[in-house]
C-alpha cells in the first residue's frame, strides 16, 4: 500500500478524477508509473480508453476494481488466471481479434494490448505488495516491545527551543552572535565605561593577546553585544531574541558556572513602551511556566537601559512560594542607540536578558547548574 | 550595604515596620537582600553610591516613597577658616577635585557614646575610639568617607599627590603596601600618610593622647580609586564609595557634620578650616516632557503628577514657560550624579509610580515576517535528525587544558585545566565517551558549539560513536545526515588509515576519525555546511521503469581497500547506473587471511525505457573487465 508521504507530490488535478478515486491503490500505481510524469499522455490514454468497445472498457473497470480488493496470494493468482490465463477474459478478447477487419483489429488491438500490459504490471505490483506483508503467524503479543534507540536533546536545547517557539509566535526573529567578543561590543558600546565598577557586574575572562593586538578581546559576558551588532545593520522596527553561550569569571557552585546560556530580547520601534515590555515578558513566562504564576517588577540598574527593571516570578503552588529573580530588563539607553548609529529621538524600545540555565533549573527542578556541562548521559537521557 | 533600621527610623519618623519597609523599598528603590535584627542589607546599585549609600540618602528615598518628612542634622556650622593652622597642597585637581580640612583641638578623647556604637554595629563596623568612630558614623550618615590625622604627627603641609614608583605605606591595620605612580596618596614631607580614598596609614594615626586633629573630607577621581583598589585588592568602606563616584559636594557636608559631632560628643573645638577645590560641576538642568514620558513608559500621567514625584525626591521644578506646554525644566540635586538625561528622570517617576503597577499592554506594531538566522534553523534540523539516529546531546566547557598550535589562551584562566579556548569539539566528546562507557555499552553522542583559534571562531558539530564497527556506522550516519540536509554530492576520502575527510561540492566539511574498532568521532564545520546546504529539496520524478540489479563477487588481496574498488567502478562511467552498494564483506576468504571477498550490488535503471538484460549485461561486463585489469580482482 502506498504511504501518505509518497502521495503528497500528486498534483490535485488528478485527485479530482472520479474514476481514479474509486481505486486508490490502482490510482497510486498508475500515478507513479504513468500519470504524474506525462500528464498529456494520460489524457490521450483515457480518451482512447473511452473509445474502446464496451467489452474492453467494462473489462478494465471490473479488473481494476477486483485488483483493488486483492489481499492474498491465492486471490491474486486466480485474478491472473481469470484475465490473463490461457482461457482468461482478456486473452479471449485478444484471441478474437483475428476475426476482426484489419482497421478495427488495429485500433482495438492496440488498446487491448495496452490493457494486457497494464494488468500484467498490476499483478507484478500486487505481488510485491502482498509479499511485503509477511506471513501470517501467531506470536505472543504480550511480549515486551522491541527497544528503539532514540537520542535525547540536552535540556538546555529543549528549553531554548521552547523559548524560541514562544517568541517566534510573538513575531520575534532569532539571531545569534560571536562568543569571542571585543571589549567595545561587550562593554563600551553598551555604555559600560572602562575603569568603572559597573563593569564589576560582569566578571570577565580576557584573552591573552600578542603585543600587536589592536583591541582587547574577551569571552562575552552577556548576549547584549548582539544588540549593537544587530542594530548596526538593521533598521527599526524589529523584535529579536538572541540565545547563546556567555562566560563569567566566577567560582563555580550549584548555581554558578563559568559558561552558561543567556537569552537577550530586543524590541525597537516608534513607540515601544515599558508597558509593552511587561506584556511580552508576562506572556512569555506564562507560556513557559503556566498562566498562574505571579510577577514582581522592581527598579534596577543596568548601564545599557534606562529605566531598568528586574523581574521576579513566584509559583502559586505551596513549597515554591519564594520570589525567584529571573530577568533583567529596561528601556534601551539612548547612548546604546547612538553606539549603533541610530537616532534615539526617532525610536525607543526595550531589551532584556534572562539566564536559560536558570529557567531550565526551575522548570525541570534541576538542583545543580554543573549537571548541564557534565556530559553525563544518565542526566541527559532523562530529557 | 548595611543599614541601621533604627537610625533610619530616627531620620524618618513614621516609616513602617522593618518588614513592610523592606517590601516597599524593594518595589520602589533598591533590592533589600536581608533584614536580620536591626541591620538591613540593601543593595545599592553602582550608579547610586553618590546619593544613596548613606542613611541620609536612604532617608530621602524613604520620605519620598512613604510621603513623610525627614529630620536630618544637616544645618551648616559656623566654622573659622584661613587661620593658617592647616596647609594643604593638591598637586592634581583632576585626581582630587575637592579637599576639605578641618582643624580641631581636643582636651580629652574619652568614650564613644552607645547610640553611635549601636549604629556602627548595625552596619558591621567595629568601634575603635571616639574620633575614628565619629568619622565612620558620619560616613554612614552622609556617605562621605572621612579621615582623621593626628596633627602633631604631621611633618609640614598635607600634600595630595601620586605615589612614587615603589613607595611604601603601612596601613592602620599594619599591612604594608607598595604603590605605583598611578596610586594617589595623602602625604607630608616624610612620605605617604594614607592611600587616598582607600585606607589610612599608621604614622599619623589618632590615639587616646591625640590633642589636635585634622579631619579630611575629600573627593577623588572615581577611576583612579577604582584602579588602585583593584590593583592592591583592598576593598574598604571608603574605596567602595569613591570607586563608584561620589559628588564633590559631599565633602563639605561630611566635614561639617563631623566637626559638629566632635564638638557635641568629645567637646572638641573647631579652630580652623581650609577648602582646596577646582572648578566644581554646575547645576544639571533637564527638560521633562510628559508626552515623551508617557510614550516611553506606556502611561498617561499628568504634568503635575510627574512633577510631584520628582519634587518629593528633592528635584527642583523650575517655573518657566516652555515652548512645549507639556514640558517643564528640572534641576537635579547635586548628589544625584546619576541623573543626566531625560530617561533618568523618567526612571525616577516610574519607580515612584511603581513599575509593578504599570498595566501590561500589547505592543501595536506592523507584522513583519520572522526572519531567523539560517544557522539557527540548520542547528534545529541537525538536532532533529541526530536524535532520530539515536544520538544524545552533550554540552562541554569552552575552555580546555589542551594547547594546540593555534589555540587562544586566556589571560585569567579560572583553573589550570581551563587555560585554553577549545579548538575542537572532539576533545570533549572523547572524554564524554570515556566517562559514560562505565554506564553504557554503546553510545551515540553529539555536540553543537563554537570553537576558537587564532584564525577565527567557528560553529561546529561533532559526533561520537561507541559501538561495534563504529567508524562504518558513523560514515553511514554522516552520509544520511548530509543527504537529509540537502547535500547530494558527498565524498569521504581516506587521509590515513584511520581518518577520512568529508567533502561536498569541493568544500571540506570536516573529518571522521576511527579511534579504535568500536569508537569513532567526526567533527564538521557548521558554517561551511551552511553555505552549501540546499535550502529546499526539489522534486525529482519517480522513475516509471523498473530497475535491474546485478551482484558481482570478487576476491582481492587483503591490502586492497573498498574505497579503491569503488573508485575503479566509478571510473568505468557506466550507463544507467543508479547505485553501487557493498553488500558483503568477508576478510577471511577460504580461510585465507590474505584475501578479501567482496560482493557489490549494482543497480541499473533508465529514465527513458525499460532496460533489457542485454543492455545491463554489456555494462556489467565493463565493470568485470576494469576490476580484473586494474586491481587484478578474481571474479567469482
Amino acid at each position: 500500500m502506498l504511504r501518505g508521504r509518497e502521495l503528497h507530490p500528486l498534483p490535485s488535478a488528478y485527485e479530482a478524477d472520479e474514476q481514479l478515486l474509486l481505486f486508490p491503490a490502482i490510482q497510486a500505481f498508475i500515478s507513479t508509473r504513468i500519470l504524474v510524469v506525462q500528464p498529456i499522455f494520460v489524457k490521450e490514454y483515457f480518451n482512447s480508453v473511452l473509445l474502446l468497445n464496451m467489452n474492453l472498457k467494462e473489462l478494465q473497470r471490473k479488473a481494476f476494481e477486483e485488483a483493488e480488493n486483492i489481499e492474498k496470494k491465492e486471490h491474486l493468482e486466480s485474478f491472473r488466471i481469470k484475465y490473463l490465463g490461457r482461457k482468461g477474459e482478456l486473452t479471449n478478447i485478444l484471441r478474437s481479434l483475428k476475426d476482426l477487419p484489419v482497421d478495427e483489429r488495429k485500433s482495438v488491438g492496440v488498446d487491448a494490448n495496452k490493457l494486457k500490459i497494464e494488468l500484467e504490471q498490476i499483478v507484478a505490483f500486487k505481488e510485491k505488495e502482498i509479499g511485503s506483508l509477511g506471513e501470517e503467524s501467531v506470536i505472543d503479543i504480550t511480549r515486551p516491545g522491541k527497544k528503539v534507540n532514540l537520542g535525547h536533546l540536552h535540556p538546555l536545547t529543549k528549553i531554548e527551543e521552547e523559548i524560541r517557539n514562544i517568541f517566534t509566535s510573538l513575531n520575534f526573529s532569532v539571531v545569534e552572535g560571536p562568543e569571542l567578543e571585543t571589549e567595545y561590543f561587550n562593554f563600551d558600546a553598551l555604555n559600560i565605561p572602562a575603569s568603572h565598577p559597573a563593569r564589576d557586574m560582569w566578571d570577565t575572562f580576557w584573552l591573552k593577546e600578542g603585543g600587536k593586538a589592536k583591541e582587547r578581546r574577551l569571552m562575552r559576558t552577556h548576549t547584549s553585544p548582539v544588540q549593537i551588532r544587530f542594530m548596526e545593520t538593521h533598521k527599526p522596527p524589529f523584535q529579536i531574541i538572541v540565545p547563546g553561550r556567555v562566560f563569567r569569571y566566577e567560582a563555580t557552585d550549584a548555581s554558578h558556572e563559568i559558561n552558561f546560556y543567556q537569552l537577550e530580547g530586543l524590541m525597537v520601534g516608534q513607540n515601544i513602551s515599558l508597558a509593552n515590555f511587561k506584556f511580552i515578558v508576562e506572556t512569555f513566562f506564562k507560556k513557559l511556566f503556566g498562566k498562574n504564576i505571579e510577577f514582581r517588577f522592581r527598579p534596577s540598574y543596568f548601564p545599557f537601559t534606562e529605566p531598568s527593571v528586574e523581574v521576579d516570578i513566584k509559583f502559586p503552588t505551596k513549597g515554591r512560594g519564594d520570589w525567584l529573580e529571573v530577568l533583567g530588563a529596561g528601556m534601551v539607553h539612548p547612548r546604546v542607540f547612538e553606539s549603533a548609529h541610530l537616532n534615539p529621538r526617532d525610536i525607543q524600545g526595550f531589551a532584556f536578558g534572562v539566564g536559560i540555565d536558570r529557567l531550565a533549573m526551575i522548570k525541570y527542578k534541576i538542583p545543580d547548574i554543573r549537571l548541564f556541562y557534565s556530559g553525563d548521559l544518565r542526566f541527559i537521557n532523562q530529557f | 550595604m548595611k543599614f541601621s533600621y533604627s537610625l533610619l527610623k530616627k531620620l524618618v519618623p513614621g516609616i513602617p515596620s522593618k518588614e513592610k519597609f523592606a517590601d516597599v523599598i524593594n518595589l520602589k528603590a533598591f533590592e533589600v537582600e536581608e533584614a536580620t535584627g536591626n541591620s538591613m542589607e540593601i543593595k545599592i546599585t553602582p550608579n547610586r553610591f553618590a546619593d544613596a549609600a548613606s542613611h541620609w540618602g536612604m532617608a530621602l528615598e524613604a520620605a519620598a516613597i512613604f510621603n513623610l518628612k525627614t529630620k536630618l542634622d544637616d544645618k551648616p556650622l559656623n566654622i573659622p577658616k584661613g587661620k593658617g593652622k592647616v596647609r594643604v597642597v593638591v598637586e592634581n585637581k583632576h585626581a582630587c577635585p575637592v579637599y576639605v580640612a578641618h582643624y580641631l583641638e581636643v582636651v580629652k578623647i574619652g568614650e564613644t557614646p552607645a547610640w553611635i556604637k549601636s549604629v556602627l554595629e548595625d552596619c558591621g563596623l567595629r568601634p575603635i575610639n571616639p574620633v575614628v568612630d565619629i568619622m565612620n558614623y558620619v560616613m554612614l550618615e552622609t556617605g562621605q568617607p572621612l579621615h582623621a590625622f593626628d596633627a602633631d604627627k604631621l611633618d609640614g603641609s598635607i600634600v595630595v599627590r601620586f605615589a612614587k614608583q615603589g613607595e611604601k605605606i603601612v596601613s592602620l591595620d599594619n599591612h604594608s603596601y607598595t604603590l605605583t605612580k598611578e596610586d594617589l596618596v595623602i602625604a607630608d614631607k616624610s612620605g605617604a600618610l594614607a592611600i587616598a580614598g582607600i585606607k589610612g596609614g599608621k604614622r599619623a594615626e589618632v590615639d587616646k593622647n591625640t590633642k589636635r586633629i585634622i579631619v579630611e573630607a575629600a573627593n577623588f577621581n572615581q577611576a583612579n580609586i577604582y584602579k588602585t583598589m583593584k590593583r592592591i585588592a583592598l576593598q574598604t568602606d571608603a574605596s567602595m564609595r569613591f570607586s563608584r563616584g561620589l559628588s564633590p559636594y559631599s565633602a563639605s557636608i561630611g566635614a561639617n557634620r563631623a566637626s559638629g559631632l566632635l564638638k557635641e560628643v568629645i567637646k572638641a573645638k573647631v579652630v580652623d578650616s581650609l577648602v582646596v577645590a577646582g572648578k566644581l560641576p554646575g547645576k544639571e538642568i533637564i527638560e521633562f516632557n510628559t508626552d515623551k514620558f508617557n510614550s516611553l513608559i506606556g502611561l498617561s500621567l499628568g504634568k503635575k503628577q510627574a512633577a510631584d514625584y520628582l519634587k518629593s525626591l528633592g528635584f527642583k521644578i523650575i517655573t518657566k514657560a516652555l515652548k512645549n506646554k507639556n514640558s517643564f525644566l528640572v534641576e537635579v540635586p547635586p548628589l544625584r550624579q546619576d541623573v543626566t538625561i531625560f530617561e533618568d528622570l523618567a526612571e525616577e517617576v516610574v519607580r515612584l509610580y511603581g513599575v509593578n503597577d504599570l498595566k501590561p499592554t500589547p505592543p501595536l506594531v506592523g507584522l513583519v515576517p520572522v526572519e531567523s538566522d539560517d544557522i539557527v534553523n540548520l542547528k534545529k534540523e541537525l538536532r532533529t535528525i541526530l536524535v532520530g539516529f539515536g544520538f544524545s546531546e552533550v554540552y562541554n566547557y569552552s575552555f580546555v587544558d589542551k594547547k594546540e598550535a593555534d589555540s587562544l589562551e586566556l589571560m585569567n584562566p579560572i583553573a589550570e585545566d581551563k587555560k585554553y579556548l577549545r579548538v575542537s569539539l572532539s576533545h570533549g566528546l572523547k572524554s564524554n565517551i570515556t566517562l559514560n562507557a562505565r554506564e553504557f555499552a554503546t553510545l551515540r553522542i553529539f555536540e553543537i558549539g563554537k570553537v576558537f583559534s587564532t584564525k577565527n571562531e567557528e560553529a561546529r558539530f561533532a559526533l561520537g560513536v561507541k559501538e561495534p564497527e563504529a567508524m562504518l556506522h558513523l560514515k553511514g550516519i554522516i552520509s544520511q545526515l548530509l543527504k537529509r540536509l540537502g547535500l547530494t554530492d558527498i565524498l569521504m576520502k581516506d587521509e590515513s588509515n584511520n581518518s577520512l575527510t568529508i567533502k561536498s561540492d569541493g568544500v571540506v566539511l570536516g573529518v571522521a576519525h576511527s579511534l579504535n574498532s568500536n569508537s569513532a568521532i567526526a567533527e564538521l564545520n557548521l558554517d561551511a555546511l551552511l553555505k552549501i546546504v540546499i535550502a529546499e529539496n526539489e522534486y525529482r520524478p519517480l522513475s516509471k521503469y523498473p530497475s535491474i540489479s546485478r551482484d558481482i563477487s570478487l576476491v582481492v588481496p587483503r591490502d586492497i581497500k573498498v574505497g579503491q574498488v569503488l573508485e575503479v567502478i566509478d571510473d568505468v562511467n557506466l550507463n544507467h547506473i543508479q547505485n553501487v552498494d557493498l553488500i558483503d564483506y568477508f576478510d577471511n576468504f577460504e580461510d585465507d587471511k590474505s584475501r578479501l571477498s567482496l560482493t557489490f550490488r549494482l543497480v541499473f535503471r533508465s529514465e527513458e525505457k525499460t532496460l533489457t538484460d542485454e543492455e545491463v549485461d554489456k555494462e556489467f561486463k565493463k565493470v568485470e573487465a576494469a576490476l580484473v585489469s586494474k586491481i587484478r580482482a578474481v571474479i567469482r
